[in-house]
């Protein structure tokens, strides 16, 4: 009786720190936080490459970055050889030899069956878990398939017992323009990403706490 | 004053048909069109085509050259890049995927992107659909391709600007807190 009482306050008191923890996460990590960032000198980037235009529109935003992110993990499907080259040739461009590419095993292949889809990503994720955990990364920049949704749960989880602060930028494809693709939908509703930047104002109206691209604007220093 | 059409890595053999069909050829001709040159990845000409554009080629040819009412038509399967291509052509005509409208817009050139309506719930055509609602480039389907061309909004294209990643990436900046290196 005792040991019955005992293992149902635990499991309440084990529930309610996750709940905690995730909520102070989504505080952490929401637009309307105004908290200041201790500044650094340098940080490590983990950038997933979807494929095709994925990849283009991610080094398109990454081209814009310099030394400030002096350590830079791309993260890429392993079938897809040719987000490798891109972002091999576009490290060598700036002259920088401090990257790495790591291949992930993909979660779902086009035509796969949904049963045996359940057990690759299982093992994409624990491929993504091991891998944040020894990389660690200060920026996660994600923007598209469904690559980055293990990622974004990995860094996620680390950041959720503060083993880690990550921050987790995902960049919509310029493609969607009525509606979000599933994995910025998900990482949308969940809450986990910092700043979710859309790329047309059609997507602001269906979801209000994304950022639209266009309303940066240039600083009057 | 060429004519570039691509159809990207999809198969769309209504669009490379319907570019060198009798009426398509005469209005480029009428907007100013000197040459054109195809790109026409997995797909193939149809017989009729060969026979009445190239004469004696081969079926499954993997490049070809012609002239056909005073116009050099020439193509090609595949490129490692065609933006050689289109940034020398007059008028690009495109499959509506969204690498090729990106770069078409990028060089300012009159545009149409062609939908393959045989495609069900291409959902590819989305941004196509909104550059094109926004006046960006001309969408038509192969059989309003002919008429597209004479369309005189297609020279009355407003340019398309790209928002600005820099300022995206100062806001990253801004979160993580590091400061960009002079």
């Amino acid at each position: 009786m005792f040991f019955f009482f005992f293992f149902v306050t635990a499991v309440i008191l084990f529930g309610i720190l996750l709940v905690t923890a995730f909520l102070s996460f989504l505080v952490r990590h929401s637009n309307h936080s105004s908290k200041i960032k201790p500044k650094k000198a340098n940080a490590s980037l983990c950038a997933v490459l979807g494929s095709g235009g994925h990849t283009t529109e991610m080094l398109e935003l990454i081209k814009n970055f310099d030394n400030e992110f002096n350590m830079r993990i791309y993260i890429i499907a392993d079938t897809d050889t040719i987000s490798e080259d891109k972002a091999v040739a576009h490290e060598k461009s700036r002259n920088n030899e401090k990257f790495v590419v790591e291949k992930i095993p993909r979660s779902r292949e086009v035509g796969q069956s949904y049963f045996s889809s359940v057990f690759s990503t299982l093992n994409s994720c624990r491929f993504a878990f091991k891998l944040i955990y020894r990389t660690r990364p200060d920026l996660v920049l994600l923007n598209g398939p469904g690559t980055c949704i293990p990622v974004a749960f990995a860094a996620a989880f680390f950041d959720i017992i503060r083993l880690i602060d990550t921050v987790i930028v995902y960049e919509e494809s310029i493609c969607r323009v009525n509606k979000l693709s599933l994995s910025g939908a998900i990482l949308y509703y969940l809450g986990m990403v910092d700043s979710l930047i859309i790329q047309w104002p059609e997507l602001k109206k269906r979801y209000p706490r994304a950022i639209y691209i266009k309303d940066f604007k240039e600083k009057s220093t | 004053m060429a004519c570039f059409v691509t159809v990207g890595t999809t198969l769309f053999e209504d669009l490379i048909n319907q570019v060198l069909s009798e009426k398509c050829v005469e209005n480029l001709k009428k907007v100013g069109v000197k040459s054109i040159k195809l790109q026409i990845g997995k797909g193939n000409f149809e017989k009729s085509t060969l026979d009445r554009v190239f004469g004696e080629l081969a079926d499954k040819s993997d490049q070809g050259k012609a002239n056909y009412q005073g116009i050099n038509v020439e193509f090609y399967r595949f490129k490692p890049s065609i933006s050689g291509d289109m940034s020398e052509a007059f008028i690009i005509i495109g499959h509506a995927g969204a690498g090729t409208c990106l770069e078409a817009l990028a060089l300012q050139k009159p545009f149409i992107t062609v939908t393959n309506d045989k495609l069900m719930d291409n959902h590819q055509t989305e941004l196509a659909d909104k550059l094109s609602d926004d006046g960006h480039l001309l969408q038509c389907t192969p059989m309003t391709l002919a008429d597209s061309i004479l369309n005189e909004n297609l020279f009355k294209l407003r340019p398309f600007k790209p928002a600005a990643k820099n300022l995206v990436a100062e806001h990253i900046r801004e979160l993580v807190g590091v400061q960009k290196l002079q």
